[in-house]
């Protein structure tokens, strides 16, 4: 087995060390929407170990494909989108983020079953709009941040770690996973640099979310 | 369309690389100007916790004290009152010859110790505070000083504004205090007191020409200076003592004025 598969079965340990942690702090979590944070990190560890199999053991690449595609990347979405909306519950940014979840869902269905292979800028339709509406969430929720008194108590907002997360992991890999087949075709350096950047962000995600049930109090 | 994508892809690096250098920049700065506001106000809330301590203090030394006076003036002087009474009628219907001499002392040692027990208990439950001016207060001290024949006192009032009764009252058991001291330890002539300002603020200014103290190296640990260092402190002024061994005692304070109008 190569050095970059290994890499990428340690990270669905890393992923499985978070839903862990997670239910080590089942205790602070139980009783609010978090836990459904915990429940999150099952799915992902199944699904992504379930990904890994059908890769390397079963030799079923396109299956494995399809996993992502239909199961593990709008779930991704789908949840996060979800998360932000119970954070800022009660506020008129609650049914903004539902609306776009909403969104997300019709151009994902759209896209996989009327527009498939369509693409912006070499990225699937759906794909790009999850990523963008992601990354303004976080970076609205880093802003609000830094201009409330709450920056003091940074270490203990759940969703600060939550958003940390997504910011570094989503800002770097959109353009890997944009632009990984030209790379792979023209500038094969490049692409195992980028490769590996994109998966230690994936790496700094899961250690982010593990931070966040250590150190995170739930509002 | 290979060196386009190229293109495409370095910028996003470059965008991506200067949102979290600037992302990172601006979380540290906020942080940091929030942690400085944070301590600010902590001390401010930690300052004024050990203000209200020291006024709660310096509230029930005075409610004790009006109690003490209050039972000297109904209690004990009523009973000692009845007591010399009762020796003068002895002495006055001569029922005891052989003890007269002594029944007279005792009557006149009653008759003193009454007196100057309704003198104490009349300074403790002073109230001629609420109704006289700072101005006239101080020239009443002033006049007891000058009483003595051996100590000069004189007073400058040139003042403007206004200021609660809490700050009056604390004002005068200041120069009460700084005249005690002065009359007790530095063995001088003179006591000279100075108040001046307006609505800004107030200035204090108390000074005799007695052997002073080092301030440097002698510590003020007389209740009667920090008395006045915390009665200053409750009022939120500034204290400030000039002294040195033989050149008198100055102290100097300064009462803002916004702190002039607290209760």
């Amino acid at each position: 087995m190569r050095t970059y598969q290994l890499i990428q079965i340690g990270l669905t340990f890393l992923e499985a060390a978070a839903f862990i942690t997670g239910l080590f702090y089942w205790n602070k979590v139980k009783t609010n929407y978090w836990k459904w944070f915990v429940v999150y990190l099952g799915a992902i560890v199944l699904g992504e170990a379930a990904g890994l199999l059908l890769l390397y053991k079963f030799r079923e690449p396109a299956i494995s494909r399809n996993l992502y595609i239909y199961f593990i990347i709008p779930l991704e979405f789908l949840f996060f989108l979800w998360l932000y909306g119970r954070y800022y519950a009660g506020k008129k940014a609650a049914y903004l983020i539902f609306a776009a979840m909403g969104l997300y869902l019709v151009v994902f269905l759209v896209n996989v079953i009327f527009l498939p292979g369509t693409t912006i800028w070499f990225f699937p339709i759906s794909y790009l709009l999850g990523v963008v509406l992601l990354l303004l969430l976080s970076v609205i929720f880093f802003l609000q941040l830094i201009s409330s008194d709450a920056i003091l108590g940074y270490r203990k907002e759940m969703m600060f770690w939550v958003s940390l997360g997504l910011l570094v992991f989503y800002l770097v890999s959109s353009p890997y996973f944009g632009l990984k087949q030209l790379l792979y075709d023209k500038y094969r350096g490049i692409f195992w640099i980028y490769y590996y950047i994109q998966l230690g962000c994936n790496y700094l995600m899961y250690l982010f979310f593990c931070c966040a049930f250590i150190w995170g109090q739930p509002r | 369309m290979g060196s386009t994508s190229l293109n495409i892809f370095l910028a996003f690096i470059s965008v991506i690389l200067v949102i979290f250098i600037v992302g990172i920049t601006l979380f540290v700065t906020r942080y940091h100007r929030k942690r400085v506001q944070y301590e600010k106000e902590k001390e401010a809330i930690e300052r004024q916790h050990r203000l209200d301590l020291l006024n709660t203090q310096l509230q029930a030394q005075d409610q004790t004290m009006q109690f003490i006076g209050r039972e000297i003036h109904d209690s004990v002087a009523q009973k000692l009152t009845l007591a010399a009474l009762y020796t003068q009628q002895l002495d006055y219907q001569d029922a005891y010859p052989a003890i007269a001499g002594k029944l007279k002392s005792i009557s006149t040692v009653l008759n003193d110790s009454l007196y100057e027990l309704r003198d104490l208990s009349k300074t403790l439950t002073d109230n001629r505070l609420s109704g006289q001016s700072l101005e006239a207060l101080l020239q009443t001290e002033c006049g007891r000083v000058n009483e003595t024949g051996t100590w000069t006192a004189t007073l400058q009032y040139d003042f403007s504004g206004t200021f609660s009764v809490y700050v009056k009252n604390a004002i005068l058991r200041i120069i009460q205090e700084f005249i005690q001291n002065s009359l007790k330890h530095s063995g001088g002539k003179n006591i000279s007191i100075g108040v001046t300002g307006g609505q800004n603020g107030l200035q204090v200014m108390a000074t005799d020409d007695g052997k002073g103290f080092d301030t440097v190296h002698e510590q003020s640990g007389g209740i009667g200076l920090s008395n006045i260092e915390r009665r200053i402190k409750m009022i939120g002024g500034e204290c400030h003592w000039d002294s040195a061994p033989g050149k008198g005692t100055a102290l100097r304070f300064f009462i803002s004025g916004f702190n002039l109008l607290s209760t």
